[in-house]
């Protein structure tokens, strides 16, 4: 039995707005397989794959910081 | 030679030291103290999972008791049983008690593969005398981390899906190395593992750093020495989850249970038990998560606890979000050790994050008028992440009648990493978490789990379709495909969910 839960969402206006201009092109059909430009295909990574380093650095520095006393603690 | 397996028949009616008492007048002298605590939820559990018959087997020489035997036992003056007793049980009678070999013989030979349910081992400890055991779950109490173990009697071989548990015997072990020895049994078919004592789980978990003797090993074992014991035993790479949180106005800490359901229930559903580390008043505990309680619904996503294996209180049990009454509960958890097989770098919860940013972009831009961007978050969706083997991963997009064909063709034909997470996005409407065979998968991403989500190239698919929308879509859906390109569905059918992602290993 799976637990679920909601997916978040926010706002990404200029490049989502680009990709779907190009998704709108005519060449772009459906079951064809259509090729990013490689800027847009890096833009799209760095900006959306990415976006959340910071707050991925910032998790691991807590984690970081509490491992001593989770190291430490002892069950019997 | 006399026959050394004797059948009874299991009476529900019959009280669990009452039981005892029968087993052990078939196998010589009773060594049990009555009133254990984990026995009798053994049996209530036989109960649960429809027992009518149970096969005594005696002078049953158990590897994980003669270690504990060479460990502790054997170096007492007195003599000592090193032999256990195993209990089998089935669901079908057996037309009542019996000790002849032909009817013994006859009963096994006669039994239906579906029919056996799993085995007990009865150590000749007074104090413990739960050994090795592996039960199929029941209704009441379904796990998602289990396995299928091989069992042979008298030249017949059955098998039993369950998960191991095992009482400590505060001697060779406590409650640490029965945690460990749980997930790691459950695991050990899976990722190629050896079986490992107790008693050496004790020897791993003390090489380097011990705090008082090594035997009795009732001291228990830290964190550190747990994690020495999993990585020296097995190679599994072990991820520690920090649960307490601290309060920002008081810096008190404390356990919210919901967030530990959250980081704990990708690797659940992905088939890998969780060892639970509980500051209880009584003193540290260690408890192994397998399983969701029931009780999740389509109205309501959160399961109202986890089902654990407790090795002081018996297997298959409820750990609540909190326990009134002063028993364990879940906002007792301070950290869960969750035994990753190594080279799975990418812990869920970043590939979580960054599914959730997938899904947020791609959502979007497949939405026909852009001028409703802001209102597709009104299409409330529901995700589920696991761990996912390639081979699993494949078998589905095989089997999924409705996929789009040209995504079943990228599925099933490009390569993939070994391992990856998976997100399943599900319509929210007709999502049903205890039944996945129904078709209500709207699409998903996927990760290589070997990947850091910091550093890049983990993305391996995205696949979204119309119906996450609130509004009309440009096409049906889109694949995004390794190699920064896009497929345009020409159908977006939902699909139906993976229940046991780590089958196939």
């Amino acid at each position: 039995m799976p637990f679920v839960r909601s997916a978040k969402l926010s706002d990404l206006a200029s490049l989502t707005a680009e990709v779907h201009e190009f998704l709108a092109q005519p060449g772009v059909q459906p079951g064809v397989i259509t090729r990013f430009s490689p800027d847009l295909a890096s833009r799209v990574y760095e900006e959306v794959l990415a976006r959340s380093a910071e707050d991925l650095l910032e998790a691991r520095r807590r984690e970081r910081e509490s491992a001593p006393e989770v190291l430490a603690f002892r069950v019997s | 030679m006399l026959c050394r397996y004797h059948l009874l028949p299991f009476d529900p009616a019959l009280s669990s030291d009452a039981l005892l008492a029968q087993i052990w007048s078939k196998s010589g002298d009773p060594v049990h103290r009555p009133g254990s605590g984990q026995w009798a939820e053994i049996v209530r559990h036989l109960n649960e999972i429809g027992t009518r018959t149970l096969l005594v087997q005696d002078h049953v020489r158990d590897p994980d008791f003669i270690d504990e035997y060479e460990a502790v036992y054997s170096k007492q003056y007195r003599d000592m049983d090193r032999f256990c007793v195993r209990v089998h049980a089935f669901s079908q009678d057996s037309g009542g008690p019996s000790n002849t070999e032909e009817a013994v013989l006859n009963f096994i030979d006669s039994a239906p593969a579906p029919s056996y349910l799993g085995l007990v081992t009865l150590r000749p400890l007074r104090h413990a005398p739960i050994g090795a055991t592996i039960l199929v779950d029941s209704p009441q109490a379904r796990t998602l981390c289990k396995d299928r173990f091989p069992v042979h009697i008298a030249g017949n071989k059955f098998e039993v899906l369950g998960t191991p548990y095992l009482q400590q015997d505060n001697a060779a072990g406590a409650c640490a190395q029965a945690s460990i020895w749980m997930a790691l049994r459950t695991l050990r078919r899976r990722y190629g593992s050896a079986a490992f004592s107790p008693a050496e789980l004790t020897i791993a978990a003390t090489r380097y750093t011990a705090f008082n003797r090594v035997f009795p090993g009732r001291e228990g074992l830290t964190v550190e020495q747990m994690l020495a014991a999993i990585r020296a035993t097995t190679g599994h790479d072990t991820l520690v989850i920090p649960l307490q949180e601290r309060d920002p106005n008081t810096a008190n800490t404390f356990t919210n249970p919901f967030s530990v359901v959250e980081r704990l229930q990708p690797y659940l559903e992905s088939g890998i038990p969780v060892i639970l580390l509980l500051k209880h008043p009584a003193g540290g505990h260690a408890v192994v998560a397998v399983g969701l309680a029931a009780g999740a619904s389509n109205n309501n996503n959160v399961p109202p606890g986890l089902v654990v294996h407790n090795d002081n209180k018996g297997p298959y049990r409820v750990l609540p979000f909190s326990e009134p009454g002063g028993g364990y509960a879940l906002n007792h958890c301070v950290s869960a050790l969750v035994p990753l097989p190594s080279g799975v770098l990418m812990p869920a919860k970043d590939a979580e994050k960054e599914a959730h940013n997938q899904l947020d972009f791609w959502r979007k831009a497949l939405l026909k008028d852009q001028g409703k961007r802001g209102l597709v978050a009104s299409r409330h969706l529901w995700t589920r992440t696991y761990l996912c083997t390639r081979h699993a991963f494949r078998e589905w997009a095989k089997l999924a009648g409705n996929l789009d064909p040209g995504v079943q063709r990228i599925y099933r034909a490009t390569g993939m990493p070994p391992l990856v997470w998976v997100t399943e996005i599900h319509d929210p409407d007709i999502f049903d978490p205890a039944d996945l065979s129904k078709a209500t998968r709207l699409g998903e991403i996927v990760f290589d789990a070997a990947a850091d989500a910091l550093h890049g190239d983990a993305l391996i698919y995205v696949r979204v379709s119309k119906q996450m929308l609130p509004f009309e879509a440009q096409h049906a859906g889109l694949l995004i495909v390794p190699d920064e390109a896009v497929l345009p569905l020409t159908t977006s059918e939902p699909t139906c969910g993976i229940s046991e992602p780590w089958d196939h290993i």
